[in-house]
Parts: C-alpha cells; structure tokens; sequence
C-alpha cells in the first residue's frame, strides 16, 4: 500500500507555504507520516566580480539564524496541526534543485507547496521554483493555495 | 479533508483529468489512493476534447473513456472501501473545464497529470496542469512524467466500484470564464468494475 509516509514541504514563509504546511499535516496526522521541512537559501542569485561578496560573514550568520528561527516557527505550526514527525533542514543552492534533490534523495513519497493565487502577472503566478518542480518532481506533487 | 463543510452533506469526491496519455495511468491510480485515503465517496474522471484535438467523435469518446477508466480498474486489489465513479466527458479548454467542475463539485482535490514538454511546443501548447494548479480553488495533486520514470509506487484500488456516468458537458469556452453549464446529475449505472468486490 502506498501511502505518504514520507513528505517534503519546501517552505518560503509566505502565506501561501503556510497553507503548504496546515495541509501537509493534516495529511501526515491522517497517515502516520513525517514532514520534512526545507527552506532553500540561495546566497549568490547573481553572478558577482570576484572581489565581491554578497554578503558580509556577519550578516550571512544573522540570516542563517534567522532562517533557523523562522523554520522553528514553521515545525511548531506543524506540530500543533497535528504531525507527529517534523524536521527542518536550511538548504543552501538553486531553489527548484535543491528540492528536487532533496525529494529524489530523501525518496519522498509527496511533496507539498504553496502556490500563488490569481493576483500578480501571468507568469508569477505560479512561481518559476514551483513550476519547475512541478515538471521534474520523482513523485506526485501537491499545491496548496493559501485561502483569501 | 480537514475543512470541508459539514452543514452541507456534500460527498468527498475527488476529480481525476485524464487525457489518455502516459500520465493519465498514474493520475488514475493516484485518484484511486488518494479516494481510499481521504475516504472520499466520490471519484470524478473527466476527458476534456479540445477543438483541436484529434477527433474522437468516431470511436464513441464516452465509451473510450469508460473503457479506460473500466480496463484500469478490473485489476484491483481488494480494499473495504466503496467509491461511487462518475464519468464524465466534456468539451472546451481542458484547463478551464477541470476548474470549473471541480468547484461545482466542491471536489476535495484535482489529480492531474502533466507532460514535461519543453521549450517551443510547451509555449505554443501551455499546460493544463499549471493552469489547472493557478486558478483551482483546492489542492491540485500532480504527477509528471519524471514521476512515472521514478517508479512511483502502485497504489490498491477500491474494491466496489458503483458506476454512474454523468451527461456529456458543453462548456463554451471564452477566455478565461465558461458559463455554460450543464448539471452532473447523471444516469445510476450499477455495473460493478471488477467481479471479486
């Protein structure tokens, strides 16, 4: 029988990904799964001179934690709908593959994202990280939209 | 699903789209698994015929579709959970449709499939499943092609299988927006899928 035992929440802390975590516990509650969240820091969008940095060690320190700190809050929610099983990894990298990663080598069963709703342009709308996972996802993919 | 209403006594039902491609077998079985899961009563498998699409006037496409759906679930496992399963066929945009009939249906969640194609054909083609995943009112459970070359496990089927085929849906398509519509009631049909139950 092929349940979701194993589930993979990509979260951004947006409202959208909440919803993302309220349903993907719900899921792991009613099927006595675990929920595995991850958020996807990209510490170098663009492509700087060498004598460049992003970021300071300081402030990439501060918004690790940060982040540590924001995926706590997003493992209480989760536990307070009802998940019994929840981890929270910082994952460094492009967003889309390092879910893509994470989900073929952690061999989820499902993954869980939030997706935006009709506002904004076209294209925006779904999100190019979610888009993309959607296309090469090793297993079913589940959006969640945030409610209005 | 946590959420659903329980002041109207509206069936759980989920909605499988099916185009009859490599995805539609998983997107079937994912239907069927995420039914026994959500203990949903209803499953809704719809075949939108796109104006450009080949035409499957010919061949009977209510029949095909029947046939498809009959063939995939004569093999099924025994599980104690029973399904009611709605045909239904419609014509207009495939992504408009499976919105809009998932909203009258109030449906838990929308299994769709999508192909993986890339660069020129996918920008002339568009996708459904994304449309379907934009404009949707509840979860959109999808399955790729990557998906099914991952070796996504199989799924147990529902054992009784309560047949009702559902009036073939005129949706004229304008844009973003269909509002023609015709009601689902549909014909009691109480042939079984399978023999063992």
């Amino acid at each position: 029988m092929a349940n979701f035992e194993k589930i993979l929440v990509p979260v951004d802390f947006s409202a959208y990904s909440a919803e993302a975590v309220r349903l993907a516990a719900d899921l792991a509650q009613q099927y006595h799964g675990s929920i595995t969240l991850v958020h996807v820091y990209d510490p170098l969008p663009y492509a700087l001179p060498p004598e460049y940095d992003m970021f300071t060690s300081e402030q990439e320190a501060r918004l690790t934690r940060e982040f540590e700190k924001r995926l706590a809050v997003a493992k209480g929610a989760a536990e307070s709908a009802g998940a019994q099983r929840v981890e929270a990894r910082l994952l460094h990298g492009l967003p889309s593959a390092a879910i893509l990663d994470a989900a073929r080598s952690g061999q989820f069963d499902l993954i869980v994202m939030g997706t935006r709703g009709r506002t904004g342009i076209k294209h925006a709308l779904l999100g190019s990280v979610a888009e993309r996972v959607l296309r090469n996802a090793p297993c079913p993919v589940l959006t969640a939209k945030a409610t209005e | 699903m946590a959420g659903m209403s329980t002041l109207l006594p509206t069936p759980v039902s989920v909605l499988a789209a099916i185009d009859f491609s490599e995805a539609s077998s998983l997107v079937l079985q994912q239907a069927l698994d995420t039914a026994r899961r959500t203990q949903a009563e209803e499953i809704h498998f719809l075949h939108v015929q796109t104006a450009d699409g080949p035409d499957q006037e010919l061949a009977g496409p209510r029949t095909l579709l029947e046939a498809w759906v009959a063939a995939r679930l004569s093999g099924a496992e025994g599980v104690p959970h029973t399904v009611k399963v709605v045909v239904h066929e419609a014509n207009g945009n495939p992504a408009d449709v499976i919105v809009e009939m998932a909203s009258d249906l109030l449906a838990a969640v929308i299994v769709v499939g999508t192909h993986g194609r890339k660069g020129l054909q996918r920008m002339l083609l568009g996708s459904v499943a994304e449309a379907v995943v934009r404009n949707a009112g509840c979860p959109v459970l999808v399955v790729s092609r990557s998906c099914i070359k991952s070796g996504c496990r199989a799924s147990s089927l529902p054992a009784r299988v309560a047949w009702r085929r559902a009036p073939r849906r005129q949706v004229r398509s304008s844009g973003a927006n269909n509002t023609a519509r015709s009601t689902a009631g549909g014909i009691p049909i109480t042939t079984r899928a399978q023999g063992a139950g």
